[in-house]
């Protein structure tokens, strides 16, 4: 029984996913078609059917894996091979802890809206994402072309020292919250500040929130992070890959980011909560009598714990989908920088501050208690 | 005391001077004079003449003079907005010239391309290499006896071979160091060192390695082969390769007529063909002795003013692309097609218009011209706004632009920079100014100057001058002369009942009833070339040696038949008298010179272009050392280099 639970979330996670990268380049296409005073991509068509270029994701997808693989001379054959696997293997890995609800309770049985319900989900979270620099640096190398191994370099150093930052900015979350297990840290978030300010991460930890979402995109290497990439300077650590090896590359940067994106949701936005929406029903402080005056009694708007689950799913993809649009309006808005400029972005600016934050929230969480 | 006495009195006897029609003074020095002579310009002369402003080689085989080369040193003095020209006749026996490498910098490219178009050689060149022909290249195709259909295989079999071989002998040579000298491989010896320095970085002890950066690179235009030497992200030193869009303009030119030379100046510098347009055509002018009508340079500034600012805005935005701030980019592409659909307004043409003529321009402006392109200059002045806003004072752009791609005052006078480029390192230099031509000098406008020359005070300079050029079209708009164009250049309006279409009245000609057609106006678009005598006149001198008749004259009168015969007919045409002249004018990236010499036939006997890419080029190993090749890519970009224009 158990692992049908788990083979069946498994292939839920995967298949979402794997609609959900591609359709992401489709969003980046139309929203910066909008910001750039363009129609953007809207050819593709099926039986005449455009839809608003939604098939150019299709098309994509089709182009990239009938395109020819070539393994370029002096290449390292089985590492580079292997790099783009690496690289999307642990990208998807990632979303393995993520709680996209809190636990659905059926027949008196309490289900884990995650796959895997482990207690050190943001330790799992950091290996994972070490993990992933191996991809890029070993598909540089292996490729025998100066430009990707310089891509490989500025990829490894930049995502190491970011990690880094990004590791350090969250130990103000897990000290507010007291816990590494990602889903203890969405539920603690349900409670409320002064009776009506819910104790999301970005109202405790503002300054590790931008910290984080910083770092984070820097670990997605997207603009204005995108040395390794820096497709008018150096192309990238891809720069030998055609064909699907190519499009692995691609995908692991769309599912980074939508792992980020989550991540950042988790521990900032509060994850799946809905403000004032509790396991039972609904709680507005002072308001409930005035807008449900049947509930006066219990203060609580009942409501079945399948709709609350499905409505805290729903918030959690809502809340991923506005840090993407955020991110992809940075990456639109900001040229790139400089491969020092990053070091020192993240080793002058971040870790300091991340450091100062853990000292802050440190000696206020001692002098509260 | 005169330039010319100057002269006399340093060196006695060697200097004659020369008829020119430029009244610009040329002076005919011998060869083993000219570094002294060149070093006394520039150094004790009063004015002293800064500026190496193009050093080119001319074969004199048809022009009937007892030397068979000659090769033209252009000095420009910024202090006195003076121009001096000097000549060394080279024998075809004996083609070595001193090199003047150790004087200007800017010689160096140069030479370079006269040895390879005229095998003229230069003595203590550091390096003598073919510039814009490949290595396997036979011949100088700039001479007058090297056919200019001739063909030659681009790339001939034994290249590969010669290439592993020369690999193999630089591998032996490292493993085994001998005291023999290694033989020379001839004019390539760069590509020599750069196997042995690629066998070299094997060594795990060398630091450098070598890059290869284009000619397929996307910031490299498709055209332009950098050689890079890096430690680690940084540049230690580079080899610019170009010459991969050459195309024989100046080989071409000189067998076409005068007129067909302008499609050829419109893939210049393809992005504002129109100054170069103006360009060639002042020279020729200049050398005809022709003046245009007033309303024609009116015509000619407007266009060019608008060429100016597509010009820098596909600088600045594509610049901003290339440092990864794609929306910028397309905010000035938006500006930029709002200037390019003037510009198909009036030529019919968008990129290679062809639009100036000797003697006038091909059409005039249509009647809602002037609200089109007072509303189009709002269009850029608010996109330049938000460019302004999105980057100037956004940290990462400043950070990108402030201190890279640095080059100083003197480097940059040394190289013979000029446009952009040299006015942010504060050099104020700009052509309309310091010598204006066509009507510059009766508008009100500034020249932008950075003082540290380094990437974000070119990007400010271009800014500014885009709202510059604004200004002057306005100007000039408020300006024009000849007034609307339903009037007749009496100022009449012009009565409907005397005007039939074009067709009608060819038709009417052909079919004999010739009579009637002298007092009929042709009714057709302003913008077609020819075919209205009212406009006509405004835009064309009277001119019979250059300009084509109206139509209705053509077609209505045997005078007018007969004009347009001898001017187009091959063998007639526009025929300047024999001589040289030099124009120069303002481009997108600096000054655009034309060096035209006539021998007295309806085709240039040659066409030289000073290209002020070239000279960025030359210099930019100087911007670049040091530097990571991330900046590079911003420098490159706010060089604003036009193959078009640094191959011909």
């Amino acid at each position: 029984m158990i692992w049908i639970v788990y083979i069946a979330k498994f292939a839920f996670f995967l298949f979402a996913l794997a609609v959900l990268a591609p359709l992401l380049t489709w969003v980046e296409r139309k929203q910066s078609a909008v910001m750039q005073d363009r129609i953007g991509a809207n050819r593709a068509s099926i039986f005449g059917m455009r839809a608003l270029g939604l098939f150019h994701a299709l098309a994509d997808v089709l182009k990239l894996f009938t395109k020819e693989f070539f393994i370029p001379r002096g290449a390292q054959k089985l590492i580079f091979l292997l790099a783009p696997c690496i690289s999307i293997f642990f990208a998807l890995l990632g979303f393995a802890v993520i709680p996209h609800a809190d636990s659905l309770i059926v027949a008196g049985q309490s289900y884990a809206m995650q796959i895997v319900a482990a207690d050190v989900g943001i330790l799992f979270f950091f290996a994972v994402l070490s993990m992933a620099v191996y991809g890029v640096i070993l598909g540089g190398w292996a490729s025998n072309n100066n430009y990707a191994v310089l891509g490989g370099m500025r990829a490894s150093a930049q995502m190491i020292s970011y990690e880094v930052a990004l590791g350090v900015s969250l130990i103000g979350v897990i000290l507010v919250y007291g816990s590494v297990d990602l889903l203890e840290i969405s539920r603690a978030q349900s409670e409320l500040w002064f009776g009506f300010l819910p104790q999301w991460g970005i109202f405790v930890q503002p300054l590790a929130f931008f910290i984080f979402m910083t770092a984070g995109i820097a670990e997605t290497k997207r603009i204005p992070f995108d040395a390794p990439e820096g497709e008018s300077e150096i192309v990238g650590y891809f720069i030998e890959y055609g064909g699907m090896g190519f499009g692995m590359y691609f995908l692991t940067d769309f599912i980074e980011t939508i792992l980020i994106a989550s991540m950042t949701v988790i521990f900032f936005l509060g994850g799946f909560q809905i403000p004032y929406l509790q396991a039972d029903g609904l709680h507005i402080p002072g308001l409930m009598p005035l807008l449900f005056p049947d509930t006066v009694v219990l203060g609580v708007f009942q409501l079945n714990n399948l709709i609350v689950t499905l409505l805290q799913f729903a918030a959690f993809i809502f809340k991923v989908a506005v840090v993407i649009f955020l991110m992809m309006t940075i990456r639109w808005t900001l040229p790139r920088f400089r491969y020092d400029q990053i070091m020192n972005l993240g080793w002058k600016m971040l870790l300091p501050l991340s450091l100062v934050n853990i000292i802050v929230t440190a000696v206020v969480l001692y002098w509260l208690r | 005391m005169s330039l010319s006495e100057q002269l006399q009195q340093q060196f006695p006897g060697l200097i004659e001077q020369e008829e020119t029609a430029t009244g610009e003074p040329l002076f005919r020095v011998p060869r083993n004079q000219i570094i002294e002579v060149c070093t006394f310009l520039r150094d004790s002369s009063s004015p002293s003449f800064d500026f190496l402003m193009d050093l080119f080689g001319v074969d004199c085989l048809n022009l009937g003079v007892p030397y068979r080369f000659a090769v033209h040193y252009n000095l420009y003095s910024s202090q006195a907005a003076q121009r001096i020209h000097l000549k060394i006749p080279v024998p075809f026996a004996d083609p070595i010239v001193p090199s003047l490498t150790q004087v200007w910098p800017a010689a160096n490219w140069f030479e370079r391309e006269v040895w390879d178009m005229f095998g003229i050689r230069f003595k203590k060149h550091p390096d003598l290499r073919r510039i814009l022909m490949y290595d396997e290249f036979k011949g100088h195709p700039l001479r007058k006896d090297y056919p200019y259909n001739k063909r030659q295989p681009l790339v001939d079999d034994s290249y590969t071979d010669r290439e592993i071989q020369r690999y193999v002998a630089a591998q032996e040579q490292v493993q085994m160091p001998s005291d023999e000298q290694q033989p020379a491989a001839t004019g390539n010896t760069a590509l020599l060192e750069d196997v042995q320095r690629e066998v070299a970085a094997e060594d795990l002890t060398e630091t450098s390695f070598l890059l290869n950066m284009g000619p397929s690179h996307p910031a490299m235009h498709g055209v332009i082969h950098l050689k890079l030497k890096l430690d680690g992200e940084t540049i230690e030193d580079v080899d610019v390769g170009i010459g991969y869009l050459h195309r024989a303009f100046e080989k071409e030119s000189e067998v076409s007529k005068w007129n067909q030379v302008f499609p050829y100046t419109d893939r210049l510098n393809y992005v504002s063909p129109v100054i170069n347009n103006v360009g060639y055509a002042l020279a020729v002018e200049k050398l005809l002795g022709i003046e245009i009508t007033e309303r024609a340079k009116f015509l000619r500034v407007i266009m060019s003013e608008i060429s100016r600012i597509g010009d820098h805005l596909t600088c600045l935005g594509a610049n901003a692309m290339e440092l990864g701030a794609f929306t910028a980019f397309l905010y000035f592409i938006e500006a930029r097609e709002a200037l390019w659909e003037l510009v198909e307004e009036i030529t019919g043409a968008r990129l290679t218009v062809s639009w100036v003529r000797v003697g006038g321009v091909k059409a005039d402006l249509t009647a809602d011209f002037p609200q089109h392109c007072r509303a189009a200059l709002k269009t850029v002045r608010e996109k330049i706004a938000e460019f302004d806003k999105l980057l100037s004072r956004n940290r990462i752009f400043h950070d990108r632009m402030v201190g890279t791609g640095v080059i100083s005052r003197e480097k940059a006078i040394a190289y013979g920079f000029t446009g952009p480029v040299l006015r942010s390192t504060g050099v104020d230099y700009d052509v309309r100014k310091a010598n204006p031509y066509l009507v510059y000098d009766r508008f009100d406008f500034d020249i932008p100057y950075g003082e540290k020359g380094d990437n974000y005070d070119r990007y400010l300079c271009r800014l500014e001058e885009m709202l510059q050029s604004c200004r002057i079209i306005e100007q000039a708009l408020e300006k024009l002369p000849g007034g609307a164009l339903n009037v007749d250049h009496e100022g009449k309006e012009m009565p409907d009942d005397i005007l039939l279409p074009g067709s009608a009245m060819a038709d009417r000609g052909k079919t004999g009833h010739t009579s009637a057609i002298l007092q009929i106006q042709a009714l057709s678009d302003p913008t077609l070339s020819g075919g209205n005598g009212p406009w006509h006149e405004k835009i064309y001198p009277d001119e019979k040696r250059v300009v084509l008749p109206e139509k209705e004259k053509t077609y209505g009168s045997i005078e007018g038949v007969m004009n347009h015969f001898m001017l187009i007919m091959d063998g007639h045409g526009i025929r300047p008298p024999a001589g040289e002249a030099y124009s120069a004018v303002e481009g997108g990236n600096g000054e655009l010179g034309f060096y035209v010499i006539s021998d007295g036939t309806d085709q240039p006997y040659r066409v030289r272009v000073r290209p002020p890419c070239f000279s960025l080029m030359s210099g930019f190993h100087e911007m670049i050392r040091g530097d990571q090749i991330a900046d590079l890519i911003a420098t490159f970009g706010t060089i604003n280099m036009i193959a078009g224009e640094l191959d011909r």
